[in-house]
């Protein structure tokens, strides 16, 4: 009984100390990783995870588990260089947002149309394209130079990685935030307006 | 015995370029360069089995144990493609291309944001960027100082110009555009109508090259609004011939001609006119 009491005010103290290591942005990505959740919060930071995310719910929001950005495997398993896997803890949005409001958070229709562009592209190419295509493609439609721009947004922002021999693939944030089976079947349902 | 050992030698070269060649269009499948099943992968076994009783440097084994890896990257590749095409995210690059075309930017944005759930972040400052900050404002020379680095000099201030230093300069002139052109296209018909023939360099080409290269722009506004137009000989000689109206022509029939006039080639004009 007394080891239950604890317990509770254990978790309402770590909950906060989770949700600020979720929310605010220290390091180059958001988020933590499990390691830092672990020393932060104990060996079952995984339970105060699931209550943070319980709590978050009803404000449309999640915790989401990502797999680390794979250093070497080319198969999609993220591991470190000892060979374990690592993953990162995100806060994002449950349901989805309307353009107007994407509009208000600073994406101009322009940068998203071309973002499902460049993603649903890679994904038909398995995962992995030429930078030379991605922008011939979104030259098409929104202008060579503006087209190179793009590309190097979406790079900057995680949505894409670029290798040293100039082949593009679905970055971190991609995971973490696109729907890729919803992505594409709207795609090929589509017709033009 | 000599005999016997050239033919040996030209099949190893040979072996070793076939396997390059294999290695090669390898590494191309996984660039993304060709569809991996363009390979044709029980061949390339075939040119392996073939030639590797001949190896007997250590350089040709690992060549052919090369070959061997690469070709068992195109086969996992092939795999990877056949299970990713019996999965729900398959479609055609190519349809997937003619798609975008037709659909609008609006509509493919609307499409993103449904399967689109953004990360929350929040971004804030910290007593580290607030110091970094602190620094960069306390180091940063004055305005003044940063101009002197710059050496900039003093600049002179800006005056009124008469209309005759314009007209010296080309900057304006007295006469409109059309004017101009009008003016170029009457002297034409009149050449013309001497001989019934005017040769461009002929009558381009004037005592001074930027007059002469005023000529050249002059002309070619004439040819491009349906004025004049031009004939050029199987010898590279070219005759203009003025219209009496301006003649409206259809677009395929009209061919950019560029005419190069470097003032080196201007010279030989002008002593040959």
């Amino acid at each position: 009984m007394e080891k239950e009491s604890i317990g509770k005010h254990f978790y309402g103290d770590k909950l906060k100390r989770a949700a600020h290591l979720l929310l605010f942005r220290r390091g180059k990505m958001p988020g933590a990783r499990d390691w830092e959740l672990k020393t932060k919060l104990g060996r079952n930071y995984e339970e105060i995870v699931n209550q943070l995310n319980a709590l978050l719910s009803d404000l449309d929001l999640e915790v989401r588990k990502i797999a680390e950005e794979p250093v070497s495997s080319p198969m999609g398993v993220a591991s470190t260089s000892r060979g374990e896997t690592e993953t990162r803890f995100l806060v994002g949005l449950k349901g989805s947002l309307t353009l107007m409001e994407a509009r208000m958070c600073g994406w101009r229709i322009d940068n998203l149309s071309a973002l499902s562009i460049a993603i649903s592209y890679l994904i038909s190419k398995q995962g992995k394209a030429s930078r030379k295509d991605i922008e011939k493609l979104l030259a098409y439609k929104f202008g060579r130079w503006r087209a190179m721009t793009l590309v190097d947004i979406f790079i900057r922002s995680g949505y894409l990685n670029e290798d040293e021999t100039g082949l593009l693939s679905l970055g971190w944030r991609t995971r973490a935030e696109v729907d890729l089976k919803s992505l594409m079947t709207l795609v090929l349902e589509a017709r033009p307006s | 015995m000599e005999n016997k050992d050239k033919p040996e030698r030209i099949h190893l070269s040979a072996g070793r370029r076939e396997l390059l060649d294999i290695v090669k269009t390898c590494q191309a499948v996984e660039n993304r360069e060709f569809n991996p099943f363009l390979l044709d992968v029980r061949r390339a076994i075939e040119i392996l089995r073939k030639y590797f009783p001949l190896w007997k440097d250590l350089d040709d084994h690992c060549l052919d144990a090369q070959t061997l890896n690469e070709l068992s990257k195109v086969i996992r590749l092939q795999n990877t493609q056949l299970r990713f095409q019996s999965s729900s995210l398959y479609a055609d690059p190519q349809f997937l291309e003619r798609k975008f075309e037709r659909l609008s930017a609006k509509r493919l944005a609307d499409i993103f944001v449904k399967c689109w759930h953004p990360t929350v972040e929040l971004e804030q400052l910290t007593l580290m960027t607030v110091g970094e900050a602190l620094d960069y404002w306390r180091n940063l020379l004055p305005i003044e100082e940063r101009w002197r680095r710059l050496q900039l000099g003093r600049s002179s201030q800006p005056q009124a110009m008469e209309m005759a230093e314009l007209l010296r300069l080309g900057v304006t002139s007295t006469e409109g555009f059309m004017k101009t052109l009008e003016r170029t296209w009457s002297e034409m018909k009149t050449e013309y109508s001497k001989s019934r023939k005017v040769e461009y360099w002929k009558f381009v080409v004037r005592d001074n090259y930027s007059e002469t290269v005023r000529r050249a722009y002059l002309v070619s506004f004439l040819l491009t609004y349906g004025y004049a137009r031009m004939f050029l000989k199987k010898n590279g000689e070219m005759f203009l011939e003025p219209y009496e109206t301006q003649k409206v022509e259809e677009d395929h029939h009209k061919v950019s001609l560029p005419i190069s006039i470097g003032i080196e080639r201007w010279r030989d004009w002008r002593k040959k006119v």
